[in-house]
């Protein structure tokens, strides 16, 4: 605390009016007038000569002047100096705080709330056989469309439609085609394509008809030949109907696959699994693979992870490079029993668990499935456990609430990861088994377990783990991918990925404003305000590649939108909230204010008094000197 | 032929060689090429002499170099080799230690004190693989993730006062080494939760099933140690191999139950002891995935010697019984098993009484037949166990919260064999101490003021130190390191270091929670490089080999840690900001306050007022009344007769100052009086003369300095010095009696001669004497202020009193005068006080007798030097 007392200035002013002096008070007027004596002079001389040298005299002593008044000045506030100090004051008190960009925040998070995000779409769809009008069938997708789509979503896409009638040797086009739709050529798809029962041959035909690098996706009914539809790996699905079907029950299908496949990517909507990505917020995911031994004294399993992980993680993680980051770890840990009993079954001659008993199959106290210090703070950690039981308790299944046993003998919670119990082949029958000796799980087990694994992960993204899509119009068949998620997938979760994202960036960056608006007195670092300025730049470009249709990239710089919001939001120096309470601003300047404004309210009343008491006084001099005259 | 057969032969050899070369190469590869982790747990028992069990668990894991190694892993804890993956760690020990480990008794020369006994509290250090400006940072985050595996606050070391970089001292010597301790870190089960976290059979199978918690935290002395290395970084892109090794050195006291229930000639019987009995558990099978699973029970060179003397007395044919295969059940005591194997060290077969090992393999016992390994003694056993060659102990000197100073002395153990290592030069013996301190920045450490004392004397530094490292602290960033290498003679008895330091002030928030308790300096490190402690233990099968006797095999030098040190820093009174702020702000709101008043008043006008008032009313009372609240409200007694043109009152820097002045003198006054006063009181109440009243003081002054005498008094044990000392204490003490004496005669006229030069000075009411002496000078001086001139003009009346008072006062104070300068003409000045007492001025003392000076105790010189000087006087 600075408190700068200034010199008093003592200013010699009216020493050239005499008559100054009068006006003082009304009493003075019956004094006589005196002239100041010899000695009186020199003794102003004196005292004006120990005044400060800066003080300057502008008028000489008069010799014959009759009344000397000096008036002192103290004036700390309206002195010039001081109000030349009180900038520096306030810079020694002021607290450093790097300007945010609080106006663009809002306007993100506006734009985010106001005007959903709008991904664009192309459709497409190719009638093989069909009647001749396609903008008919263009207005009757649309309306079907329309109607399926629900505006509650955070994200929703901007979806244009072309309809192509194949007729074999011509094409009639709806009018708002495409340019990509423009460049199917007619007559490359013909019904004898679809006759053939293998799935992944027409897909693959279908693939290089319609061309890998093309943004939109493809319908293709077909008439003639076994009913059946398939969706299949790449953007395209098709639907092969019976010659006399009507073409909207087609239409009808049709539009649901566009909706609910395409868009939604075959989940229920509004599920809150949809909401959440389990993805860290630096946009990176680390798969634990734990091999849990529930007794190592009644046998020792051991696995070989390296040769699963580059067989099957590896082309499922490259796939999801655009949605996250992901690495793998795995371990194995021994004396880990289930926190629950199970109960033997007789029928079935094993223990059964059931699905009541879940929620404590997980053991944390003795499953050390520890938080990896490989990864960053913010990732995002998901368990996958291997459970080989017992001898007490083997063989064990896990049973369903319908109260069949499941086929994958194993679950999956959300946000946390799966569990799938592997019953030894040592328990199932009692062949001679030597106990605590080290085995090795078989690889066609392990190759099971890891389709089960990734299944449980795409269930994590929320996708269906049953590769049938059961529609409210007929169901599609999914075909599944070799890499766990297959194109469409793909971009279904990196548009959630970033809708998510995006959303969540302009949260953190709007609470983070909010919170460095209540509290003025919070040091904020250039770090930060950097920080925010690139999340902000990161945010939009997400945005423009969003509506650009680029989804990969939008992800991508959506997630390190959200990932240096969030650490703007956790930047150490923020959680160091300067602490200066009005309580203790209170505890260091009343003992100064206190005592000096005591002094100034007694001298204010005393003045007050002093001014009443001669008013009084000149009010009565005045009625005297009324009433003679 | 015979020289056909040769090369075949040669050739056979070579063809074999390679063979068996290769096939032991395959040997430890499993089918698949690729090593496998490991894992061996393995338990050490040793009695120890002063009644105590030392138990030594010893797990090592280790990890091949591998491309997955902090990725994929089967027993290897996935963590720790994250840490090192994550951190490229070389090198890396943490440890927890609570207690300390008794040198003397335990003995330190063992790999097992020399590597296990660890300071108290935590002590972590780490050898990264990285270039020398990456260290720190590597280091920062290693604590932090350290601290959240172990759950101790090892991240306080993250700050760089917190650790340092040893140059070549510690005994990883290496430059990219950070060394840490956190003397005051408690360690408890939170510690350990996670360090068993780390084994693949935590505490659920296996020797680990031991560890039960109350009983290891019962013990006198435990220390939970982790220690990694990483070996041969790949060359094509593989992983370091890791090794990591966890160790639980636990001090027990085993229950003597026994001995209290049998007579008193059984009490020397050392207590016998099982692992139930300790540990309240018994091991039932060893961990599945152990590689091997041992106990082993040591009976150190000592012991031996011992059992080996007791059974000369008794028979004859003691020698081989010891060792053969039978002696498992032997006179002096009994073991509750039979050991699977017993070693007998190796390298010292040369000497007498080698160390005998016996090996327990606890794969043998199952849950239903549980390992209980227990040993029972027959007769008492005396022995020692081997010691360091020096033993370490620091201590602080000094007192007070300015300064100190530490001294590390070391004492020769004076064991036989102690000296063997050393390097014996023909005439020349030199045993090299290595001395490795590190002292936080608050603990200023003059480098300069290193001494060496060699056997109480002092030594020249160059001739005792043959290298010194010494970075100095820099405050608030790094703490000071120093590191030495002494070379003592082979014959030193004893030896001290000692350097002085001063404390430093702390900053308010640097203060931890519990300031007054101190701040540690952490234990120094003094090791013998020139001592190896390692034991050789051949076993005859290579392939499964014990980490824990290839452990002890390796040569690792004698190493010992002092006690950590507790310095009581001066800690603020932690409200003083506001107090201050207070103070302060009372002080600026008075000056503020008479500025204010002095501003607003209009003096012309209340001169005028008061005349008015002064010319109604001139009774006294009202008067006074009238001055007295003048005096309250502006402290400037305002007199009701005023000259005209007083205007030059205004002045405030004139009126501030002569109010400043009054008030420091009336304090001077005020403090002076009672100063005098309260001493003559005092000498009143205790009728003792001036010799005795001085000695406490002297006890109080010299308090300090006497404390630092003491530990000199142990180094030099230096007669003639004290003496001085003494000498010099004597002349302070003079000294201060004749101070005192001055004070003691000049306190009442000075006191009162000070006041009556104020009373000049200022308004002058209550000694008119300058007034009376002449009035007209007062008139002439116009320039004088006039309120001054008032005062004498109104007061006239009013001092009469006081001045007849002060007259009387003084006359007496001259008489006394007289006779204090009477009596320091003859050179008494000291018998001064006792006439002061008794009130004896001059006239008095001229009619004083001989036996009238007796009586005020005064001896037989003195008063014949008055008599004398008063007959001439008289």
């Amino acid at each position: 605390m600075i408190i700068a007392f200034h010199e008093s200035t003592p200013l010699v002013d009216n020493l050239s009016n005499p008559l100054r002096a009068d006006k003082i008070s009304p009493t003075r007027a019956n004094d006589a007038i005196r002239l100041p004596t010899s000695a009186e002079q020199k003794k102003v001389q004196k005292l004006l000569q120990q005044w400060p040298k800066s003080l300057k005299l502008t008028t000489p002593i008069p010799p014959n002047c009759r009344t000397v008044v000096v008036k002192q000045h103290f004036d700390p506030i309206l002195n010039p100096t001081s109000i030349r100090s009180f900038p520096f004051l306030w810079k020694s008190v002021d607290i450093y705080r790097s300007p945010l960009p609080f106006r663009e925040i809002d306007s993100l998070s506006t734009q985010l709330r106001s005007d959903n995000l709008l991904f664009p779409l192309h459709f497409h769809a190719i009638f093989v056989g069909f009647g001749p009008d396609p903008d008919q069938l263009h207005r009757s997708i649309l309306s079907e469309i329309t109607k399926l789509t629900s505006e509650n979503s955070k994200c929703s896409s901007n979806y244009t439609l072309s309809v192509t009638l194949d007729l074999g040797s011509r094409c009639l086009r709806s009018p708002t085609s495409s340019p990509h739709s423009s460049s199917y050529r007619c007559g490359s798809i013909t019904a004898t394509d679809f006759v053939q029962n293998d799935d992944v041959a027409v897909d693959e035909r279908l693939a290089s008809v319609f061309g890998r690098k093309t943004k939109e996706y493809s319908v293709a009914v077909v008439k003639g030949g076994s009913e059946r539809a398939v969706v299949g790996k790449h953007r395209h699905a098709w639907m092969v109907v019976d010659d006399g079907s009507e073409v909207e029950a087609a239409v009808v299908k049709v539009a649901e696959l566009l909706v609910k496949v395409f868009i939604n990517g075959g989940r229920d909507e509004g599920s809150i699994r949809n909401e959440f990505m389990p993805v860290g917020a630096d946009g990176k995911i680390v798969l634990s693979f734990n091999l849990l031994n529930a007794d190592p004294l009644d046998w020792v399993y051991d696995w070989d992870f390296e040769k699963i992980d580059d067989a099957l993680l590896a082309p499922m993680i490259e796939a999801l490079g655009p949605v996250a980051n992901i690495s793998v770890e795995s371990q194995v840990l021994y004396h880990t029993p289930k926190a629950s009993f199970s109960y033997w079954n007789q029928k079935l001659e094993s223990y059964v668990f059931s699905t009541r008993d879940l929620p404590f199959f997980v053991n944390s106290n003795e499953w050390h499935l520890d938080t990896s210090i490989a990864a960053g703070g913010r990732s995002k950690i998901l368990q996958f456990a291997v459970y080989v039981p017992s001898a007490k308790e083997c063989p064990l299944l896990l049973q369903l609430p319908n109260g069949v046993m499941s086929k994958t003998n194993g679950f999956t919670s959300p946000m946390w990861g799966g569990v799938i119990v592997w019953n030894p082949q040592g328990c199932l029958k009692d062949s001679e088994f030597e106990p605590s000796a080290k085995n090795i799980i078989p690889m066609q087990d392990l190759e099971n377990m890891f389709e089960v694994f990734i299944g449980q992960l795409r269930q994590l993204f929320g996708f269906k783990s049953a590769n049938v899509y059961a529609g409210a119009s007929g169901d599609w068949n999914l075909l599944p991918s070799e890499r766990g998620f297959t194109e469409w997938e793909l971009e279904v979760l990196s548009r959630q990925q970033a809708c998510f994202n995006l959303h969540s960036c302009a949260t953190t960056l709007g609470s983070l404003s909010r919170l460095v608006q209540s509290l003025p007195r919070m040091i904020i670092m250039d770090e930060i305000g950097k920080q925010v300025k690139f999340s902000l730049e990161a945010a939009k470009l997400a945005l423009s590649n969003a509506s650009s249709g680029v989804y990969e990239s939008s992800a991508a710089s959506s997630s390190q939108a959200r990932s240096l919001a969030e650490d703007a939001f956790f930047h150490p120096s923020i959680m160091s909230v300067s602490y200066y309470s009005f309580e203790h601003c209170f505890a260091v300047y009343s003992p100064f204010f206190l005592p000096v404004s005591m002094h100034v309210v007694l001298a204010a009343l005393r003045e007050l008094r002093r001014y009443k008491q001669e008013k009084a006084k000149y009010l009565v001099w005045k009625a005297k000197a009324n009433t003679p005259s | 032929m015979a020289l056909l057969r040769r090369p075949l032969l040669l050739l056979l050899l070579i063809v074999t060689h390679q063979f068996l070369q290769s096939w032991i190469v395959f040997g430890s590869v499993n089918e698949e090429g690729q090593k496998q982790e490991e894992f061996y747990e393995e338990l050490l028992l040793k009695p120890l002499p002063d009644r105590k069990l030392l138990t030594h668990f010893h797990f090592q894991s280790s990890a091949p170099p591998s491309s997955s190694n902090g990725r994929h892993h089967h027993l290897f804890p996935k963590a720790i080799s994250q840490l090192v993956h994550k951190f490229r760690v070389k090198e890396m020990e943490l440890s927890f230690t609570q207690g300390r480990w008794n040198y003397e008794s335990w003995g330190g020369f063992d790999s097992i004190p020399s590597s296990n006994a660890k300071p108290p509290g935590v002590e972590l250090w780490a050898v990264f693989d990285v270039p020398q400006h990456l260290i720190d940072a590597l280091w920062k985050n290693l604590t932090h993730t350290l601290s959240g595996l172990f759950c101790a606050s090892i991240n306080f070391l993250e700050s760089s006062t917190a650790y340092s970089a040893p140059e070549w001292s510690f005994p990883p010597a290496s430059g990219n080494l950070r060394y840490g301790t956190l003397p005051r870190e408690a360690v408890c089960t939170e510690n350990l939760t996670p360090w068993l976290k780390l084994l693949p059979c935590r505490d659920k199978a296996g020797i680990s099933m031991l560890l039960d918690r109350p009983s290891i935290y019962r013990g006198f002395y435990h220390s939970q140690r982790l220690h990694l290395t990483s070996t041969g970084s790949g060359s094509e892109g593989l992983d370091p191999s890791i090794i990591l090794e966890q160790t639980l050195t636990v001090v027990l006291l085993p229950n003597s139950q026994r001995a209290s229930l049998a007579h008193a000639s059984e009490k020397h019987i050392q207590p016998s002891w099982s692992l139930s009995s300790i540990f309240g558990k018994e091991v039932s099978g060893k961990c599945v995935l152990a590689e091997t699973s041992n106990v082993y029970l040591l009976l150190d060179r000592g012991l031996v010697a011992e059992l080996k003397q007791l059974r000369k007395e008794n028979e004859k044919s003691a020698e081989k019984v010891l060792t053969s295969e039978n002696n498992w059940i032997n006179p002096s005591f009994e073991l509750s098993a039979k050991p699977d194997r017993i070693f007998i060290e190796e390298s010292s077969l040369l000497s007498k009484n080698p160390p005998i090992l016996y090996k327990f393999e606890v794969e043998k016992y199952s849950e239903s037949e549980p390992f209980d390994l227990g040993l029972t003694w027959k007769i008492p056993v005396v022995w020692l166990c081997q010691q360091a060659p020096l033993h370490a102990s620091r201590f602080l000197m000094g007192s007070g919260n300015e300064r100190g100073a530490i001294a590390i002395s070391l004492k020769s153990t004076q064991s036989s064999e102690g000296f063997v290592g050393a390097n014996f030069d023909d005439e020349r013996c030199e045993l090299q101490v290595d001395v490795f301190q590190v002292v936080p920045w608050y603990v200023k450490v003059y480098f300069h003021s290193l001494q060496v004392f060699v056997d109480q004397q002092p030594k020249a530094v160059s001739d005792i130190i043959e290298k010194i490292h010494v970075s100095p602290s820099k405050d608030k960033v790094s703490p000071g390191v120093m590191e030495l290498v002494l070379k003592l003679p082979c014959s030193v008895s004893s030896a001290a270091l000692t350097i002085e330091f001063d404390k430093g002030f702390l900053h308010i928030d640097e203060y931890p929670p519990d300031a007054n308790q101190g701040f540690d300096i952490p234990s120094a490190i003094v090791s013998f490089p020139n001592f190896h402690a390692s034991m050789v233990f051949l076993e005859n099968d290579s392939l499964n080999k014990s980490p824990l006797l290839s452990k002890f095999q390796e040569k690792s030098p004698v190493m010992s840690y002092t006690e950590v040190l507790l310095v009581p820093l001066t800690t603020p009174d932690f409200s003083m900001p506001y107090n201050v702020i207070t103070i302060t702000c009372t002080v600026f709101a008075l000056y503020f306050g008479s500025l204010l008043n002095a501003l607003r008043r209009r003096v012309a006008e209340e001169e005028r007022f008061l005349k008015d008032k002064a010319a109604k009313k001139t009774g006294r009372l009202p008067l006074l009344l009238s001055k007295l609240s003048a005096k309250l409200r502006g402290r400037q007694s305002e007199p009701p007769h005023s000259t005209p043109g007083s205007s030059s009152l205004v002045n405030s820097k004139l009126v501030f100052k002569v109010i400043l002045v009054a008030g420091l003198a009336r304090v001077e006054m005020y403090a002076d009086q009672v100063e005098g006063a309260g001493k003559r009181s005092v000498k009143e109440r205790l009728n003792v003369n001036s010799f005795d009243n001085s000695i406490p003081r002297r006890q109080i002054t010299g308090k300090r300095q006497r404390q630092d005498e003491k530990w000199e008094h142990d180094l030099y044990q230096d007669v003639p010095q004290v003496s001085n000392r003494k000498v010099d204490a004597r002349d302070l003490r003079l000294k201060l009696q004749k101070k005192s004496l001055q004070q003691v005669s000049q306190s009442g006229r000075g006191a009162l001669s000070g006041v009556r030069d104020l009373r000049d000075k200022l308004s002058g009411t209550m000694n008119p004497q300058p007034v009376n002496a002449d009035p007209p000078k007062l008139k002439s001086n116009a320039a004088k202020p006039a309120r001054r001139s008032v005062a004498v003009e109104t007061s006239e009346p009013e001092p009469k009193k006081a001045a007849t008072m002060t007259e009387r006062k003084k006359a007496q104070q001259k008489a006394d005068a007289s006779v204090e300068g009477f009596l320091q003409s003859l050179g008494l000045e000291k018998y001064v006080i006792t006439f002061q007492v008794e009130e004896v001025d001059m006239t008095a003392l001229v009619h004083m007798t001989d036996n009238d000076l007796k009586a005020l105790g005064i001896p037989m010189g003195p008063r014949k030097k008055i008599i004398l000087a008063l007959e001439s006087r008289g």
